[in-house]
């Protein structure tokens, strides 16, 4: 098998369209072959490394580019590997204690608190944990910051179901093999699109407004923490797509993301805590209207 | 921050330095450059890079660069494989991605305004979701960008119907170290359209911030099918004559003996006709070895590629059958007349079925995949695109092959089919240095010239055919230049690319004609060089007498006609003009477009007409023989009607609209050309009008723009049905 750094630094770029990093930033150094191209250079000794490291520090792990490669290349694998290569490691902040004793744990990860919510809605107790860093997520390349975090994680959650509704936190659960249920699977938090399962990103906003799927808003991970304005350009791109009455979202993080944006946010702890309606949009809102959008892509937005 | 990071980033939001993305910026997709990467040569890396956001923003930085002296180059989505795109040391890369916006919908006129950096898959997800589609579908239509498109005259995988990208453009906002310029649909009254000369400029005179392109409905139907011919000979045959019976295929890809065998494209009867015994099982297999990607680690292979002359020599041994895809789009009720039509000229053929041609369509993008492990391998690869008469196709295609084959392993397919002519499409792959592989391109394009092609069809110039674009278009160059010099008077726009400084040899005269006002006749390309300033009608007796007549007839002495031309009344298959002799006032003489639809630079035809004393022009000609069908329908509103027959696809060779003088209905006739005329009457619920007074199109008065023209031509009319809205 030849080496896969290798076969995207030659390849003629066949995924950039589908990378939402470089679609949103239109940067050449944001493609997925340029991004590995960087990481072949510096393995080749060509390229400062910390060259490199940056690089790989614009994928956001997403997967568009592996799903749309015919020769299937790991990429967020191979770049989330270079940056533990090539980058510093970062120091997760510590884990606070799981409050309260239930067997489902809510993994809080901004500022709104919903256990209690859930808890009433549940007739159930349910334990809360609250993380200012989803849980390490952007920690998670080194193996000498991530390991020590999954195991406290694990001796904290020690054998209970987290709840997220958060793709970074689900991320470093999933990393972790601890079992976590989405928040909007939940019994009566109605949502009202359906979810699609990317490996990573559990987002589908309006799926008939995108070809596939746009698989992240750029604010998990590393690339919100590395380059914050590439992580907004993202943020706008998504908000960009989405048709301007309604954004069915199911993750903070996203919701995060679009705050700054003329769209109308659902998100699934909201609902919960009825500051938003459960009404049901119908699915995938679309005004199917022509250009131009309301919102000008790119050019209109802060 | 370094100066001219402070200064651009005054006018421009976006600026960087950064060595990442000045790396990035640095090269395009030039084979060149990636053999040179593969060999642990970086590529030059620019000053610095920046992202315009509006086209205001792209005048001032050219208004401060010019004066600055600060090379520009354009950069699209970098797909380019010439070296056109990548950043020179000194200079500041202009990147257009982050002006991607469609910035209007015109279903009215089937228009669409967008930015340049849009992505050629973006734009045609987002206007498939209107229901509307350019079709314009290189197989780099995943990283290519649109201004890229009409920066090097790209052609998609359709344009045998629905032309290259150039024919779409009908408008372009152009920032130019002068100032903005505007063309075709929106250049000022009363001045030369730039259009022709902006286009496949490759950023030498300015950068392109918007374009009004054409669109089509998403066609409703498609049909696709394989045919296997004894030879290329044959297959070549067929093609032309679909081409050449206006039946309009979206798809007509015929792969040479070689092609055809990798990947065992004929199955297991590929072989059959080929030479029999053990060394041509053996090479079979290493041909076969070449769609699989993990047999280039094999020694077999490398040694292959190692020696090249036996391999193609053995490759010639196969004689060997040919396969040809064929596929046609659009209308549902239209579609079956053609390809119905079509059937009568591929009775030599095996039918194939529909199987092998669905699946190059679904996987057709997936070659794109097989260059890059060559280069992982230690070896290079890469693709010529040339393009000729139908007269000159075979003799070029065995010289150019001929020429690379001394070098590289080389296979090839036939695209872009036209009335007159064909490109073809040479892969080729090899091992050695960059010595090897410039010696393989300087022995091609020499062979390219001698044959009397051109030298690029759709992959432009860039560096790489700087030296022999130059060569083809000659004193004709001079046309470019004195634009060059008004829009960029500083030299800064993308420096060293496109053409090189030289003095082009004369072309000299033509041959002395005995034939009156019609000096040659290309019955095979369909095509006659005549005398610009014979009469019409002593034009047109002449070609009777050859058996021919106009395809689009003049109403005037060709050299005041085509002045008058309107390149953006007609749809650009109805292309007036090929070939062009034209002499300078200092007694210079210089001949372009000998070769269909070239990307070697701009198509400086028009300008030329303006600038010397044409001597003679080659047109598209008719046989007198070939059947035609002219159909009317009684209409309350024959343009409405028009309109709505040409968006569904119909290609007449003439509409024309009459009202009644007495009160009675008014009436839309339709001239149509080539054996689906009856059908196709029939399918559409027109009324025949008896053979006698189907006769050469009438005349257009003027070229049609509006719709209160009594006749417009061609199918693209449609689009500017009615008037077209302002900007
Ligand atoms: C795998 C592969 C397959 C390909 N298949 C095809 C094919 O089927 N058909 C085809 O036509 N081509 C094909 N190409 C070639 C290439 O995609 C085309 O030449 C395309 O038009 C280049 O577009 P780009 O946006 O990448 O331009 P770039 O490579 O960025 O630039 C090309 C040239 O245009 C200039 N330029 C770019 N944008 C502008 C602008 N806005 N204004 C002025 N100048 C500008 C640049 O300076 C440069 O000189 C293929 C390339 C690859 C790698
Ligand atoms: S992931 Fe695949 S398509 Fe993308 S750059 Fe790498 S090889 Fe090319
Ligand atoms: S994983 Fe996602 S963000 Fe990373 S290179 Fe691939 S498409 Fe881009």
């Amino acid at each position: 098998m030849p080496d896969p750094y290798q076969t995207c630094t030659f390849c003629p770029r066949l995924c950039r369209h589908v990378c939402p990093v470089a679609l949103a930033t239109g940067l050449e150094a944001a493609t997925p072959s340029a991004m590995m191209g960087a990481v072949y250079l510096a393995r080749r000794g060509l390229l400062d490394p910390s060259l490199a490291g940056r690089a790989a520090a614009m994928c956001t792990a997403c997967g568009a580019c592996s799903r749309h490669c015919k020769e299937q290349v790991p990429v967020g694998d191979l770049l989330s590997q270079a940056r533990s290569r090539y980058l510093p490691p970062r120091s997760p902040e510590a884990l606070a204690p799981v409050e309260g004793d239930a067997p489902r744990v809510a993994v809080e990860c901004d500022t709104r608190s919903w256990a209690g919510a859930l808890a009433r809605k549940l007739r159930e107790p349910v334990a809360r944990l609250h993380t200012s860093d989803h849980l390490g997520a952007s920690c998670m390349d080194h193996p000498q910051t991530a390991e020590p975090q999954i195991s406290s994680l694990a001796r904290l959650l020690d054998g209970r179901i987290a709840i997220t509704s958060c793709s970074a936190c689900a991320g470093v659960l999933r990393r972790a093999n601890l079992q976590y249920v989405w928040l909007h699977s939940l019994p009566g938090i109605h949502v009202p699109t359906p979810v699609l399962d990317s490996p990573t990103m559990k987002l589908s906003p309006a799926p008939d407004l995108l070809p596939g799927t746009l698989p992240c808003c750029g604010q998990g991970g590393i690339l919100a923490r590395s380059f914050p304005q590439l992580a907004k350009d993202l943020a706008r791109e998504c908000a960009s797509r989405l048709p301007a009455t309604a954004v069915p979202t199911f993750d903070s993080l996203f919701r995060v993301a679009l705050t700054p944006y003329d769209v109308d946010i659902y998100d699934p702890i909201d609902i919960l805590l009825g500051e938003a309606p459960a009404a049901s949009l119908h699915e995938g809102t679309s005004k199917g209207g022509e250009a131009p959008q309301k919102r000008t892509p790119l050019h209109g937005a802060p | 921050m370094s100066s001219i990071e402070r200064i651009v980033g005054g006018i421009v939001p976006r600026v960087s330095t950064d060595p990442l993305h000045l790396l990035a910026a640095g090269r395009d997709l030039w084979s060149r450059t990636t053999l040179r990467l593969a060999n642990g040569l970086l590529p030059q890396t620019p000053a610095a890079i920046c992202w315009p956001e509006t086209h205001q923003q792209l005048v001032e930085l050219l208004d401060w660069a010019s004066a600055a002296g600060v090379p520009i180059v354009p950069y699209g989505a970098g797909s380019g494989v010439c070296g056109g795109s990548g950043g020179r040391e000194d200079s500041l890369v202009v990147d257009t991605k982050r002006m991607r916006g469609i910035t209007r919908v015109d279903r009215e006129h089937m228009l669409v305004h967008v930015e340049p950096g849009m992505l050629g898959q973006e734009l045609e997800d987002r206007l498939e979701r209107l229901g509307l589609a350019t079709r314009h579908s290189p197989s780099s239509i995943w990283c290519s960008s649109v201004g890229g498109w009409a920066a090097a005259r790209s052609a998609g995988q359709f344009s045998s119907l629905y032309g290259k990208f150039e024919d779409m453009v009908v408008a372009m906002k152009v920032a130019t170290p002068t100032g903005t310029l505007l063309t075709g649909m929106h250049s000022p009254p009363g001045q030369e359209d730039l259009g022709p000369v902006i286009q496949g400029s490759e950023g030498t005179l300015g950068l392109i911030t918007e374009l009004c392109i054409r669109v089509v409905p998403v066609p409703e139907h498609r049909w696709l099918r394989a045919y296997a011919f004894p030879d290329l000979s044959s297959a070549l045959e067929a093609m032309r004559a679909i081409m050449q019976a206006d039946l309009w295929p979206a798809v007509m890809r015929l792969y040479d003996p070689v092609d055809t065998l990798i990947g065992g494209k004929l199955g297991s009867s590929g072989g059959k006709s080929s030479g029999k015994g053990h060394g041509h099982r053996a090479f079979l297999r290493i041909l076969q070895s070449l769609d699989n990607l993990d047999a280039f680690r094999s020694r077999e292979l490398n040694l292959a590629f190692a020696l090249p002359r036996l391999l193609n020599r053995l490759a010639a041994g196969l004689g060997g059958r040919v396969l040809l895809i064929l596929g046609w789009e659009g209308d549902p009720q239209i579609v079956p007349c053609q390809v119905q039509a079509a059937m009568g000229f591929l009775q030599g053929a095996q039918d194939l079925g529909a199987a092998p041609a669905h699946a190059w369509y679904q996987h057709r993008h997936d070659v794109s995949y097989k260059l890059a492990p060559i280069f992982s391998r230690g070896g290079f690869a890469d693709t010529m695109e040339v393009a000729s008469t139908w007269t000159r196709l075979e003799p070029m295609y065995r010289m150019v092959r001929d020429a690379l084959a001394r070098n590289v392993v080389v296979m090839s397919h036939f695209s872009h089919a036209y009335p007159e002519g064909c490109s073809i499409y040479f892969t080729f792959a090899g091992t050695g240095d960059i010595h090897r592989y410039d010696r393989t391109w300087e022995e091609a394009l020499r062979a390219v010239r001698l044959a009397g092609g051109t030298v690029t069809h759709h992959h432009g110039v860039g560096l790489l055919k700087a030296r022999a674009a130059t060569r083809e278009l000659g004193h004709a160059l001079r046309v470019y230049r004195r634009r060059k010099q008004s829009l960029d008077p500083g030299g800064i726009m993308n420096p060293g690319r496109l053409f090189v400084a030289a003095s082009p040899a004369d072309d000299g005269p033509l041959p002395p004609s005995s034939k009156g006002p019609v000096f040659h006749l290309d019955s095979k390309s369909l095509l006659a060089t005549v005398d610009p300033v014979a009469s019409p009608s002593a034009l047109r007796e002449a070609l009777a007498r050859e058996g021919y007549t106009f395809r689009i007839p003049p109403d005037r002495p060709l050299k005041d006609w085509l002045l008058a031309w309107n390149l953006l009344a007609f749809d650009r298959h109805e292309v007036p003009m090929f070939g062009l002799q034209a002499r300078f006032k200092d007694g210079c003489s210089a001949r372009i477009g000998m070769a269909p639809r070239s990307a070697a630079g701009p198509d400086l035809r028009w300008g030329l007409l303006r600038e010397a004393e044409p001597e003679a022009v080659e047109i598209p000609v008719i046989p007198l023989s070939a059947p035609r069908c002219l159909a009317s329908m009684a209409t309350p509103e024959p343009w409405q009607e028009a309109r709505k027959l040409l968006r569904r696809g119909l290609r007449p060779l003439s509409c024309k609209g009459s009202s009644s003088p007495r009160g009675g209905q008014d009436r839309l006739s339709l001239l149509l050309l080539g054996p689906a005329g009856d059908s196709l009457v029939e399918a559409l619920g027109l009324s025949p009008t008896p053979a006698s007074s189907a006769k050469d199109p009438s005349p257009p008065r003027n070229p049609a723009m509006h719709a209160s023209e009594d006749t417009i031509r061609g199918a693209t009319a449609h689009h500017l049905l009615g008037e077209p809205e302002d900007a």
